[in-house]
């Protein structure tokens, strides 16, 4: 394992505030699929965004990296507004957050190696990475990422000849690849066996803390919050209804994230 | 992952680099190999530069003198002759798929038990479809003289032979618990292939008939050039003696009319298979 | 029917049996009236057709003797005893037939390929789920309708207008209609991309072009190399009358034999032809077979 530094920075909610969102809006013709969320990440925090599905946490996520353009509102970063950006600052601000996606999204037929590199696909030069070609530097930064995620055995292999927890750990080191200070994971384990699901959450929990990296991950299951995050943030048609640290998560707001009993039995 | 030293990786992972050494010069060789082999392509195909920029060149002169296109008194002369373009093509292609479904149905493995006919159909059809419609049309001018007749029976000819072919490669991947089903009432050896077999490929064969309509009317446009009838004959007319303009018209008119054509067949379809068919 | 012999339980209440028969009987009569209007659309279309195309069956009944006697000169003669000697007469510019079929071959690949090459660009501008605009995939599928529905003879006969008589002006007319059609073919497969991986790429900052190539290519390939085979089939028979024009290969030849009623010279290059397709269509199905096998093993 080359993730040797271990900082163990604390992930007090009091840090530095990176990312805030301002009454960010997102209309999908008459349905508002979020609806004016405002909130503040704090540098080095792990955040669970919970919420029913249709609560508006995935195209929240999509929004932050702007494959979704919002429709209102702004998103800071360090308190520049990204919610505006366009060309190559928009490009380049994708490559800063990361995302990481419920059904993995690797390009099946590529082999594990070339689709981490594709998280270099922003980084200088990129005329030659047209045509396949990336320097032995880039190639060393996709090990170390494979490596540390203990995958560099299965470079060579295609893509969809892994399992599904194999294919989202070399989803996560295309993502760690791209250097980012923001990681967005979209129902990370939500196609995942239990023991995958455990292993994975483990991995991002482990950037978090190792490398100082921002995550915003939605989560479908409770139990998986309090486990891995600090602090969480439930969604419910579009709106934030509760915002603390994952401990404050009692039965009366679960219900009212959850809206019946029923479902709240299934998010456990 | 800044300021952290990074492993070197490829000493203990060669195969996951570039190679280096006599492995890169192996691959250098073969892409000046391919390389060397596509420029004497291009040079056994008569391809310099400075025939491609003159070519350019001249072939922009023409386009201006193409501009505006001339509408002339001769302008029903065309339609009609895009008219006959039409019907060549309608009865070609109606006539060919007319002719393919027994040849296909003797040219199948399920159908035609008999090998040597099989053999025979399979082999005549490739024979008549490698050779192009064109030539058939010089023949069929030879055989009944100039005019779209030539042009019919040359697109009917190319097509019999393609259709065929398809026609029988559709037969052969018809479902066969569904024929043994029909073949279990009772049914005979017609009765077997009329209510088991062509109710499967019937929407293969009407998508292909409609598909190779739009196609032959392409054909057909062309077909003029060596005298079987149709719009070519113009076309090749005003080309021969440079009335540039007057061939612009003749070729918008050909594109509005293919247009039309591509719409109503994709309408067709769309009525006759379903919007799977595609 | 109507009255369910064939096992089907009768319908209990006569009222609802009348009712089904009359609902039966309209359909019927709806059914039958589409099947006629259809037939009868059908009979006046080939009507017209037939006195616009000049169909003179009578004509064709009377002189289809000449048919058999047209192949019967293209047999040659041939003896056991002078085989060698027969078949060098029959073949007497056999070496320049080759050589021009050679170059008919040639055109066809590499129009292929100028065409591929075109289309794959063109694609991925014209499928509605990749384009970079709306308005460039608009254009792109305009340009491309353009250049398959101008017929491949028309463009050769601009093209040896301009470049000058040869294989050039019959690479570029071919090579030119390919792309229109190939780039049809490549962008209804491209609209069916997996959007996922395009996602994927697309979210780590990846450009436009970085996303096609990484996120649409590898999947894909297989299909565009495929249809792009089956186009190189079709492009040596094309190619084989390009010569009518003077825009190289084969047809030149054979337009000269046509011409000068030299009929068993018509039928040695049309064998040669017909024989050259053969070969390369037995070529493209081995070719096709492989890419589309050996997808389940390499990663790209």
């Amino acid at each position: 394992m080359s993730l040797s530094s271990r900082c163990g920075r604390p992930n007090a909610a009091g840090a530095k505030r990176v990312l805030e969102l301002r009454a960010l809006t997102r209309r999908f013709g008459n349905a508002t699929a979020v609806d004016r969320v405002s909130m503040a990440v704090g540098d080095g925090e792990m955040v669970a965004v919970l919420g029913r599905s249709g609560a508006g946490k995935s195209t929240l996520l999509n929004m932050i990296n702007r494959l979704i353009d919002p429709s209102e509102g702004e998103i800071l970063y360090h308190g520049r507004d990204v919610s505006r950006l366009s060309g190559a600052e928009l490009l380049a601000w994708r490559r800063q957050s990361a995302m990481i996606f419920q059904r993995f999204n690797l390009v099946a037929r590529l082999s594990v190696l070339t689709n981490v590199l594709t998280g270099r696909l922003n980084h200088k030069p990129r005329l030659p990475k047209l045509f396949g070609m990336f320097n032995d530097q880039e190639r060393d930064i996709a090990i170390d990422a494979l490596a540390s995620l203990g995958m560099d055995d299965h470079a060579l292999k295609r893509a969809d000849q892994l399992s599904g927890g194999q294919q989202q750990r070399v989803a996560i080191a295309r993502a760690l690849v791209q250097e980012p200070r923001l990681i967005l994971a979209d129902e990370p384990v939500a196609s995942l066996d239990p023991v995958n699901s455990q292993a994975v959450m483990e991995a991002l929990r482990r950037i978090n803390q190792e490398r100082g990296i921002t995550v915003l991950c939605n989560l479908h299951s409770v139990p998986l919050a309090r486990a891995w995050c600090d602090r969480a943030i439930a969604l419910s048609e579009g709106r934030v209804i509760y915002d603390g640290p994952v401990g404050g998560l009692d039965e009366p707001t679960l219900l009212a994230i959850y809206g019946s009993a029923a479902a709240l039995t299934e998010a456990h | 992952m800044s300021g952290r030293p990074l492993t070197r990786w490829r000493e203990c992972r060669p195969e996951l680099y570039p190679p280096r050494g006599l492995a890169l010069w192996r691959r250098a060789a073969a892409v000046l190999l391919g390389l060397g082999l596509f420029l004497w392509g291009l040079d056994a195909l008569e391809v310099t530069p400075g025939r491609l920029i003159d070519g350019i060149g001249q072939l922009g002169h023409v386009f201006m003198l193409m501009m505006p296109p001339a509408v002339t008194e001769h302008v029903w002369d065309y339609v009609r002759a895009i008219g006959e373009t039409l019907a060549m093509a309608f009865l070609g292609t109606l006539v060919a798929s007319l002719l393919a479904v027994p040849l296909a149905l003797m040219g199948a493995r399920n159908i035609m038990p008999f090998g040597p006919v099989r053999l025979l159909v399979r082999r005549s059809s490739d024979v008549v479809r490698g050779i192009d419609s064109l030539v058939w049309a010089i023949f069929f001018v030879s055989v009944v003289g100039l005019g779209p007749f030539a042009g019919i029976l040359a697109i009917a000819m190319n097509d019999t032979g393609v259709l065929t072919k398809l026609y029988a490669e559709a037969i052969e991947n018809t479902d066969r618990e569904q024929v043994k089903g029909v073949r279990a009432t009772g049914a005979g050896r017609m009765q077997t292939i009329g209510f088991g077999v062509l109710p499967q490929v019937m929407p293969v064969l009407l998508g292909n008939s409609l598909y190779f309509l739009e196609s032959n009317l392409r054909s057909a446009t062309i077909l003029g050039v060596v005298g079987a009838g149709g719009i070519g004959f113009f076309l090749m007319d005003r080309l021969m003696i440079s009335a540039w303009r007057e061939v612009s018209l003749i070729v918008i008119m050909v594109l509005v009319t293919v247009a039309c054509i591509d719409a109503l067949s994709r309408v067709l379809r769309g009525r006759l298979i379903g919007p799977v068919g595609r | 029917m109507a009255d369910g012999t064939l096992g089907v339980r009768p319908l209990q209440h006569p009222q609802s049996r009348a009712r089904f028969a009359r609902a039966w009987a309209a359909q019927k009569r709806a059914h039958r009236l589409q099947w006629l209007s259809a037939a009868v659309l059908m009979l006046v279309l080939i009507a017209i057709s037939a006195w616009l195309g000049e169909v003179k069956l009578a004509l064709l009944w009377d002189r289809l003797p000449r048919f058999g006697s047209y192949f019967g000169r293209m047999v040659p003669e041939l003896a056991w005893a002078t085989l060698g000697e027969d078949l060098a007469y029959w073949y007497w510019n056999g070496w320049q037939w080759l050589a021009s079929l050679w170059q008919t071959v040639l055109i066809a690949i590499y129009a292929t390929l100028f065409g591929a090459i075109l289309a794959y660009v063109f694609s991925f501008l014209a499928a509605r789920n990749l384009t970079p605009a709306p308005w460039v995939g608009v254009a792109a599928r305009r340009t491309l309708e353009l250049a398959r529905t101008v017929p491949e003879l028309v463009f050769a006969v601009l093209f040896v207008f301009a470049f000058g008589i040869g294989p050039l002006a019959g690479v570029l007319a071919i090579g030119l209609h390919s792309f229109g059609a190939l780039g049809k073919l490549f962008g209804d497969v491209a609209e069916n991309a997996d959007p996922e991986p395009l996602r994927g790429v697309r979210a780590t900052g990846a450009s436009w072009a970085q996303t096609m190539v990484y996120g649409a290519t590898p999947q894909l390939m297989p299909d565009y190399l495929s249809y792009g085979l089956m186009r190189l089939e079709i492009n040596v028979r094309a190619a084989s009358i390009l010569g009518f024009v003077g825009a190289g290969g084969i047809g030149q030849e054979l337009y000269r034999a046509i011409k000068n009623f030299d009929h068993t010279d018509i039928s040695a290059i049309a064998l040669m032809l017909i024989a050259a397709v053969m070969l390369i269509d037995a070529l493209c199905g081995w070719l096709r077979g492989r890419v589309i096998g050996r997808d389940g093993l390499r990663a790209l």
